[in-house]
């Protein structure tokens, strides 16, 4: 059987590596590969996916551990950047360039011949030609993203890694973007996207490594990591006139893993809600209880990050 | 080459368009605008005495030495807090193009910059003294600064978040007080080093200004040539600095 965290056709390989700045452990012995098509790198927020990504990219020494890219150091070997794109999280941009000279810049620092054409090239592949004489510091955080990836994206990369690429951007330019990193990865591309947004990752990515607190907390299709999710016990509060009796009634389900009463709400963690949705307002009836107010309670995906990595 | 011209001139640009720049136009002018003050109640030869003792100790130590650290400490140091050196770093560029380029820009920035300010100073020289060859000296050091500074500072961008500050502390306690009460710290400061070339093209300086180079002979060839050795070692050590340490 063939381990999920690593790609059949790695261009970019991490061998237990680590990142602490100081006291604080960024990044915790992380192995897996990424290999052609698209890949989710998702964790909530701080979960260590931009050092990550910046230690895949170079800007980031690990402190332990070893990564290649394209078979090289991504540190010692300048030349590797020939055949990679970056788009990093942050919206900073050359404030004083229009997009076409942003692009230009970039795909000049990157050798190829004809750097203001591939430039002109770019801007209409994300849709900036009307504006390409702008300058790039008067526009939106959705603009401002598209540049970066037209910048990114001059020169053809075979891996291209993108850091919260969709954040600021609308509907149509959402759809627009997911689609070209489709189109790259059909094209036999690398696409490494990071997200803290499931739902953004599952339309765009084949295969998803999920991170919590640096550490890696699955790794497969999003298929696999929906079947994950599942399993993961949910909690509901519930609000009623008989909290005690109707406590009481729930925890001899089956379905139900534990209730707590607090405040006089009822705190129920069940592995079935839909049996949960199905059996209470017979129970509420049968006690004469009056159900005042029926929540689920954290279902972020933080949280669901975090079930994936408890000890079982 | 190309990628060598496109971040000199990104960088370049960075620096001359910042708003601060126009400050440290005027900051660099104020010999000029004192001068001309100065020249209603002054004759022509304690004119050429203040002259000097202006271009020495408010150009050389002060402004121009202000200008020359903010310029090289931000080179690196803006886009290392805007987030912006990916841009550069993540390229198929070597690390010592990057650092040669950037290194070029902040002088190049320096000397546009304190440039337009002595050429104010030059000109009120040339209306109030008649002398248009005054303006040589002040040139001669403008250039050996902005190149000593330059090696000093941008290094220091990349090294420490606040480099101004460590910048500022050297220029005014390193330089200006260490520098002048131990005359074996002279030759590490590059004002003084700046001063030495100003000394030997200079004509008129007043015997006590001259006194501030201690037992430094004036030579502007030596005091170019020492600027220059340490510009190509600033440079090599960017490059280490942008190969070793973490750029995010």
């Amino acid at each position: 059987m063939t381990d999920a965290r690593f790609a059949a056709e790695p261009t970019v390989e991490v061998n237990d590596v680590s990142k602490w700045f100081g006291q604080k452990v960024a990044v915790s012995e992380l192995s897996c590969s990424f290999g052609p098509g698209v890949t989710g790198l998702l964790g909530p927020n701080g979960a260590g996916k931009t050092t990550f990504l910046r230690m895949m990219v170079g800007l980031l020494t690990p402190s332990e551990g070893r990564i290649t890219l394209l078979g090289e150091s991504p540190r010692s070997q300048p030349d590797v950047f020939r055949r990679v794109g970056f788009v990093h999280e942050d919206e900073a941009v050359y404030e004083v360039f229009s997009a076409r000279e942003f692009v230009t810049f970039n795909a000049a620092l990157f050798g190829i011949p004809d750097p203001a054409r591939a430039a002109d090239r770019a801007l209409e592949t994300v849709g900036l030609t009307d504006v390409a004489n702008r300058k790039v510091g008067t526009f939106s955080k959705g603009m401002r993203q598209r540049a970066k990836v037209a910048a990114a994206l001059a020169h053809d990369p075979t891996v291209l890694f993108l850091d919260e690429p969709l954040n600021g951007t609308d509907p149509v330019q959402r759809a627009h973007l997911i689609g070209l990193f489709s189109d790259l990865a059909e094209r036999g591309h690398t696409v490494i996207v990071s997200s803290h947004v499931l739902h953004e990752v599952e339309r765009m990515a084949d295969r998803v490594i999920a991170m919590v607190d640096g550490r890696l907390a699955a790794a497969g299709s999003v298929a696999d990591l929906r079947t994950a999710m599942t399993d993961i016990p949910r909690r509901i509060r519930i609000d009623t006139d008989a909290p005690r009796k109707l406590g009481a009634a729930l925890l001899i389900q089956d379905w139900v893993e534990g209730v707590r009463l607090i405040d006089g709400t009822i705190h129920v963690e069940v592995r079935d809600p839909v049996a949960l949705g199905h059996r209470l307002p017979a129970l509420c009836r049968d006690l004469g209880a009056r159900l005042t107010r029926v929540d689920p309670e954290d279902t972020s995906l933080e949280s669901v990050f975090r079930y994936l990595v408890k000890p079982r | 080459m190309i990628a060598a011209r496109w971040i000199f001139r990104l960088s370049f640009r960075q620096l001359v368009q910042r708003k601060r720049a126009i400050g440290l136009v005027l900051f660099t002018a104020l010999p000029g605008i004192v001068l001309a003050i100065a020249s209603a109640s002054v004759d022509e030869d304690e004119l050429i005495g203040l002259f000097h003792d202006l271009n020495v100790g408010l150009y050389l130590m002060v402004g121009l030495a202000v200008a020359a650290l903010l310029n090289a400490s931000s080179a690196f140091g803006e886009e290392l807090r805007a987030s912006t050196l990916s841009y550069i770093v993540v390229k198929p560029v070597p690390r010592w193009i990057i650092a040669a380029a950037v290194t070029t820009a902040a002088t190049a920035a320096t000397l546009l910059l304190a440039g337009i300010g002595l050429a104010v100073t030059w000109l009120v020289a040339i209306i109030t003294i008649g002398d248009a060859g005054l303006g040589l000296a002040p040139l001669t050091a403008l250039v050996i600064e902005a190149l000593g500074y330059s090696a000093v500072f941008v290094p220091l961008g990349l090294l420490f978040s606040r480099a101004t500050l460590a910048g500022l502390a050297y220029i005014f306690v390193w330089e200006g007080i260490l520098g002048r009460a131990l005359s074996a710290l002279a030759p590490s400061s590059v004002w003084i080093t700046a001063f030495s070339g100003y000394a030997d093209i200079g004509e008129g300086i007043p015997d006590e200004t001259l006194g501030m180079l201690g037992n430094l002979v004036p030579g502007a060839g030596g005091a170019l040539a020492k600027v220059l050795v340490a510009f190509v070692v600033s440079i090599g050590l960017t490059t280490l600095l942008l190969r070793k340490r973490d750029l995010a």
